[in-house]
């Protein structure tokens, strides 16, 4: 079965070469056998990396220790779960689940594109297999996840040996529901961007008259978008769940390698509806999706080739391997060569972006879609530039530098609110050359709308002592809250207003009808304003939490009590599993903490943070690892971590975090996911 | 015109740009350093940096009472004494390879952060860095 994975690689790596000959004769000769036998070898790369997948998922199952990359991120007493999520455990599976993602969008797009732009699909095809072969080369030469186990003297271990060995087992922090989801949705919206990009290429190439290619081009992002937005929400919910230090967003280079992307995707769908309206801001598309996909690829080689992990372990694999065939080195050579192919593609059809038309007026809902995505840009640009520029530090100056929370919130948070500004202009504006005028009412109610939120948000926050000395020390953020208070209210009422617009236009169909009909007639524009009031509440959730969060350290003894943000905790129990049980029968053993929280004198329920031993803490000789309580409102969470403990004495380090609103935040990122399902629903007269 | 005005609101965005990258806001760069390293770059305190080192063995001293840490940050060629209030992480302990955030004091390092176990998502990262710190 192994061997058979493996074959099923180099047989897919042969058939991406094949792939592109033929995909080229198609796009130059129109040669129509030539597309058909392109189709073909798309449709049975899917099938090869299909039997990959499974092959190593099955060895996985099986507990087949003579593959090394099943030994290093399975063991036997892993839940059946996690040993088939342990696929996208390290690097060789992630690579190959990628690759396998990329050839099921292939297959998507060959059935997507009959319909109506057949004759693009032999040059997108083309630039799909370039992708494709590029991963199956890594896959089979490189990281190739079926490479036998090796002892010490570099002889494959035998199987009778491998049956008697443990593996190393999956990272116990990744041992968790969202973690299990998150590389999936991540990697469906990174791969994702590959169509789009090859599609535009190829339109480009192909000279493409028509903007019929624009309506696939859409959607094919817009699920992307949606993937990837969906990962990155997960991945954030994972990481307040599982890290224990109280937040959800570290500016990792983990994290901001997926946010680039998303930004830039994010600015392409909005330009992309002035193309597609006016014919206008192609270059600004040409540009965007081009470099989306670039910085999906750059996302992977980043988490992925060793650059980031330390900058001390740049081109450091071993002497041996030559230096154009370290993996990051493989890796830039790829993305040069993609730069370089949509610069020669833009180069030489330099009349496709000529635009069809003109902003009319400076006070239109198209200027502030080009602000905005100038804006968007820019903050994918600070959060490239806070990723990279350690890298270039390190090449040129030896040293190490360090851009952490700090660095990026200086910069990322005007430009944040500038967004919000932005935003709500143009959630009021009209489209083109029509009257301000007409819309004087509508901007003036929006207006005071915005005003009563500053007021009564500036009384909130003064109702809290400590949030009031906070703020007086800080103008700035002071400041930066009455403006989000504004916009909050002048885009919600903005909205509202839109909407209530929207329904009007259907009341002769009945009240409840009437609701659902500006969905179902515009679901881009409406489910595009549901998406702008989700972003505002995300904000509005990102603020305060960040802002006004509250730590507390505190020693207590079992019956002990402490006092914290007007709620009383009372530790009343201090208990564990057997912990001299053998590890190496059970997963895992638990000491926990039972917290009972008193609001007002009345029981409010009981938090209990815990600490797992699992075999490798326990192996590796480290601590057991953080199992956070948390207790969930809409006004804020209790988040407590058990620090220290002694059993014998029955005490207990807690450490308690209060994170105002964050409930706001996943809300807001919830109600973005469905206003962005509304715009991916097809209008009706597109159906008839 | 309308041209015109892409142009100058493109102008202005990039000034905008370059005014943030270039460090135009407050907030110097931190940049990770030795023990070794940083005494000889002579910091007469001020800057913020991230040492990264050892915990000298026997260095650690704990006060009960107010959570008081006081160690000695080593690596080969050089010490450096560390102070931190606050709670102990829990994965501290002698021997063990920490990143110190912080700044010099007078005489004596001052922690506003101590991270033990990098924060990161994927196992093969913290390898990596154990490997490269031995």
């Amino acid at each position: 079965m192994n061997n058979f994975g493996n074959f099923s690689l180099y047989f897919a790596h042969a058939l991406c070469l094949w792939g592109i000959v033929v995909s080229y004769l198609a796009s130059r000769k129109k040669d129509l056998r030539a597309l058909k036998s392109a189709e073909r070898s798309l449709i049975s790369i899917f099938i090869l990396n299909f039997i990959s997948v499974v092959a190593l998922i099955w060895a996985f199952v099986r507990d087949d220790f003579t593959i090394k990359y099943v030994f290093e991120y399975s063991r036997r007493a892993q839940p059946l779960i996690y040993k088939i999520t342990a696929l996208w455990g390290g690097m060789e599976g992630s690579l190959l689940f990628w690759e396998f993602l990329l050839s099921f969008y292939g297959v998507i797009a060959v059935y997507f594109f009959r319909k109506k732009i057949y004759h693009l699909l032999p040059f997108t095809s083309l630039v799909i297999f370039f992708v494709q072969g590029f991963f199956l080369f890594l896959l089979s030469f490189k990281t190739n996840p079926f490479a036998p186990l090796v002892d010490s003297d570099e002889n494959a271990v035998n199987t009778d040996i491998s049956q008697l060995i443990d593996g190393n087992g999956l990272n116990p922090l990744l041992q968790n529901f969202y973690m299990a989801v998150h590389p999936p949705l991540l990697y469906l919206g990174f791969v994702g961007f590959t169509i789009p990009f090859a599609l535009i290429i190829s339109a480009f190439f192909e000279r493409e008259k028509d903007r019929a290619y624009l309506t696939p081009l859409r959607y094919f992002s817009l699920s992307s978008w949606l993937f990837l937005g969906m990962g990155i929400i997960f991945g954030s919910y994972w990481a307040y769940l599982e890290l224990g230090w109280g937040g959800y967003w570290g500016w990792d280079p983990v994290e901001n390698a997926s946010l680039i992307p998303f930004l830039t995707a994010t600015a392409f769908l909005h330009t992309l509806i002035l193309e597609k309206k006016k014919g206008i801001f192609k270059r600004f598309n040409y540009i965007l999706i081009t470099a989306t996909f670039i910085l999906s690829i750059y996302g992977t080689y980043l988490t992925r080739s060793g650059v980031l992990q330390s900058v001390h372990s740049f081109g450091s694999e071993g002497s041996n391997i030559p230096f154009y065939f370290h993996i990051g080195n493989i890796f830039l050579a790829f993305m040069a060569s993609v730069i370089i192919l949509s610069l020669i593609v833009a180069a030489t059809r330099k009349n496709m972006f000529k635009s069809k038309g003109v902003i009319e007026s400076a006070f239109s809902k198209e200027t502030m879609i080009l602000y905005g995505t100038i804006l968007l840009s820019v903050f994918a640009f600070i959060v490239f530039y806070g990723v990279t520029s350690p890298i270039f530090y390190k090449i040129f100056s030896g040293k190490e530098l360090y851009n952490g929370e700090e660095f990026y919130n200086l910069r990322t948070v005007p430009v944040s609110i500038a967004i919000l500004f932005v935003m709500s202009l143009a959630a009021s504006l009209p489209w083109g050359k029509e009257k301000i005028k007409d819309l004087r009412k509508g901007l003036y109610i929006s207006s005071i709308s915005g005003g009563l939120f500053s007021v009564s948000g500036f009384f909130y926050l003064f109702s809290n002592s400590v949030w009031c000395e906070k703020l007086l020390n800080e103008r700035l953020i002071f400041i930066y809250f009455i403006l989000i208070f504004f916009f909050c209210g002048f885009l919600l009422s903005s909205i509202f207003i839109s909407y209530l617009k929207g329904v009007r236009l259907f009341k002769n169909k009945g009240f409840f009808l009437s609701l659902f009909m500006p969905f179902r007639k515009e679901p881009s524009r409406y489910g595009g304003l549901i998406v702008h009031s989700g972003v505002i509440i995300f904000c509005a959730g990102v603020a305060f939490s960040s802002v006004f969060q509250e730590k507390y350290d505190e020693i207590l003894k079992e019956g002990e009590s402490f006092r914290a943000g007007g709620v009383v905790f009372h530790l009343s129990k201090l208990s564990s599993d057997d912990l001299s049980e053998d590890i190496s029968k059970v997963n895992e053993l638990k000491i926990w903490a039972e917290v009972d929280i008193f609001e007002n004198e009345k029981y409010k329920g009981t938090l209990i943070p815990m600490r797992v031993h699992y075999r490798s803490t326990i192996e590796n000789n480290e601590p057991p690892s953080y199992e956070v309580a948390i207790k969930s409102t809409i006004f804020k969470d209790l988040y407590m971590i058990l620090g220290g403990f002694d059993l014998i004495e029955k005490r207990a380090t807690l450490t308690l975090y209060i994170n105002p609103f964050v409930a706001f935040l996943w809300l807001g990122g919830l109600i973005i996911l469905i206003g962005g399902i509304f715009v991916f629903i097809p209008p009706k007269r597109e159906i008839q | 015109m309308k041209t015109k005005f892409v142009i100058g609101i493109t102008i202005i965005i990039g000034a905008v740009i370059i005014f943030f990258l270039s460090g135009g806001v407050k907030g110097a760069k931190v940049f990770y350093m030795t023990p070794d390293e940083f005494i000889n770059a002579k910091f007469n305190g001020g800057e913020r940096v991230r040492l990264t080192g050892r915990i000298e063995t026997g260095s650690v001293k704990v006060s009960s009472e107010n959570q008081e840490l006081n160690f000695v940050l080593e690596d080969d060629k050089a010490k450096i004494n560390i102070h931190y209030s606050g709670n102990v992480p829990e994965s501290f302990a002698e021997g063990v390879d920490i990143i110190v955030d912080g700044r010099m004091g007078e005489g004596v390092f001052e922690a506003r952060d101590i991270i033990v176990k990098c924060p990161s998502k994927y196992e093969s990262r913290l390898k990596e860095k154990k490997k490269v710190s031995q």
